[in-house]
C-alpha cells in the first residue's frame, strides 16, 4: 500500500458523492424544466432530446458513482468519469468563447445559481486529473485505514462545497460591482 | 492505541470541524446576498410626494447668483437638491461621495446644495470642502418648503419639475438609490423591494 492507493480510495469516495449528487439533480422530475432550459442554452433545443439527455447523463453519473467504489470497476469508471467531466468542460468553454456568460452551468441543480465562468472551467480542469487518480488500485479499505479514508473523503467534499460557494459568491459580487 | 493514532484521529476531527465551519461561512455569505436587500434612502417627508410638482423657488446662492429650484428645467436636466449643514458630521463625510456622484451624473443632473442658518458660517464650509463649483443656497424657506426635518437629505427633481425621489442620505449607496428610483420611475428603493417581495409571494401562492 502506498499513498496513491490510499488517495485512490479517498478520491473515489469524493467522486461517488459528487456523481450521486449530480445524478440526483438530473433525475429529479421537479428539475426537468430547469435542465430543459439549461440544455437549450447549450444548444439542445428539442424538448424530447433534452429529456433523453437528462436521463442518460443522470443514469451514467449514477453508474459511475457506484462503479467507482468497487476495486474491479474503478479504473474504467474513473476513465469514463474523466471523459464526462472533459465533455462538460468543453461544453462550458464553447459557451464562454461564444460570449454566453449569462447561462446556468447546470452543475449543481437549480438552486445553485452558478453561471458559466472561467473559474468553473479551472475547477473542472482540476477535477479531470483528480478523478484519474482513481485508476490506481484500492488500498483495500483495511480497518486501520477506513477512518483516514473517510476523513480525507469528507475533507475533499467540504473543500469542494466551499469552492462552489465561493464561486457563486464571487459571481454575485461581480454583479453588484457592475451595477 | 498508541499516541500517534490518537493524535492523528484528533487532528482529523479538527480538520473536518474547521472545514465545516468554513463551509458554513461561505454558505452564510451567499445567504446574506439573497436576504440583504440593497439599502435605499429612507423616503420620509410630510410635505412632498413623489410624482407631484416640487415647490418652485428662485433663490440667491452664496455667490450672489439666482438659482431656480424646481419648475420645468430650461436645460432639460434634473436637479439634485442636497440639504447639508456645517454642523452635521455625516454631511461632511458624504461630501466627497456627493461630489463624485455629481460629477459622474453631470450629464443629466445638476447638484444644488442647500442649508440654513447664518451665511458667514457657510462661507468657510464651502471653502474648506471645495464646494464653490456648485450653487449653495442658504435659505430656511427652501428647507421648510421641501419638508426637510433631518439631515443629510436629498430631493431629486426631474426635468419637468416633479419630485422624482427623495430621502435621508447616509451613504453613497443611499444617494445612488435616489438615481435608481428616478430611473425605474418608483418612489423609493424600499417600494421597489416591497413590490418584488409581493410578486414573489404571489408566485409562491400560485
Amino acid at each position: 500500500m502506498n499513498l496513491l492507493n490510499f488517495l485512490s480510495d479517498a478520491i473515489a469516495l469524493f467522486f461517488m458523492w459528487l456523481f450521486i449528487r449530480a445524478a440526483r439533480h438530473k433525475l429529479q422530475t421537479d428539475n426537468a424544466e430547469y435542465y430543459q432550459q439549461t440544455f437549450a442554452d447549450y444548444g439542445v433545443t428539442q424538448t424530447k432530446l433534452a429529456s433523453a439527455l437528462r436521463y442518460t447523463l443522470g443514469s451514467l453519473e449514477l453508474v459511475i458513482a457506484v462503479a467507482l467504489i468497487f476495486d474491479g470497476s474503478r479504473t474504467s469508471a474513473s476513465i469514463v468519469a474523466a471523459l464526462l467531466l472533459s465533455a462538460y468542460l468543453i461544453g462550458m468553454t464553447i459557451q464562454l468563447i461564444q460570449g454566453k456568460r449569462d447561462i446556468s452551468c447546470g452543475c449543481s441543480g437549480p438552486n445553485s445559481h452558478i453561471k458559466v465562468s472561467w473559474s468553473l472551467i479551472i475547477r473542472n480542469a482540476l477535477l479531470v486529473p483528480l478523478v484519474l487518480t482513481c485508476t490506481m488500485p484500492s488500498a483495500g479499505f483495511a480497518s486501520s485505514l477506513w477512518f483516514a479514508v473517510l476523513m480525507t473523503g469528507a475533507f475533499l467534499i467540504l473543500t469542494y462545497s466551499c469552492i462552489e460557494n465561493l464561486i457563486a459568491n464571487a459571481q454575485k459580487i461581480s454583479i453588484l460591482r457592475t451595477n | 492505541m498508541d499516541f500517534i493514532t490518537v493524535s492523528n484521529s484528533v487532528l482529523w476531527i479538527i480538520v473536518i470541524l474547521q472545514s465545516i465551519v468554513i463551509f458554513a461561512l461561505t454558505r452564510q455569505v451567499g445567504v446574506l446576498f439573497e436576504r440583504v436587500a440593497p439599502a435605499g434612502a429612507l423616503a420620509m417627508n410630510q410635505t412632498l410626494k413623489v410624482g407631484e410638482p416640487a415647490p418652485n423657488l428662485s433663490l440667491q446662492t452664496l455667490a450672489s447668483t439666482l438659482v431656480d429650484v424646481g419648475g420645468k428645467s430650461k436645460t432639460n436636466k434634473s436637479q439634485l437638491v442636497f440639504f447639508v449643514s456645517p454642523d452635521c458630521p455625516v454631511c461632511k463625510s458624504l461630501l466627497p461621495a456627493l461630489k463624485s456622484a455629481a460629477k459622474s451624473e453631470s450629464a443629466w443632473i445638476d447638484l444644488i446644495l442647500a442649508s440654513d442658518g447664518k451665511t458667514q458660517d457657510h462661507a468657510g464650509f464651502v471653502k474648506q470642502y471645495g464646494l464653490s463649483n456648485y450653487p449653495y443656497i442658504v435659505s430656511e424657506l427652501l428647507g421648510k418648503s421641501y419638508g426637510v426635518a433631518k439631515l443629510p437629505y436629498a430631493v431629486v427633481i426631474d426635468e419637468l419639475g416633479n419630485v422624482a425621489s427623495m430621502g435621508i442620505i447616509n451613504s453613497r449607496e443611499h444617494l445612488d438609490s435616489l438615481f435608481e428610483a428616478k430611473e425605474r420611475k418608483i418612489a423609493s428603493i424600499q417600494d421597489f423591494m416591497q413590490g418584488q417581495q409581493a410578486e414573489e409571494q404571489f408566485v409562491e401562492v400560485k
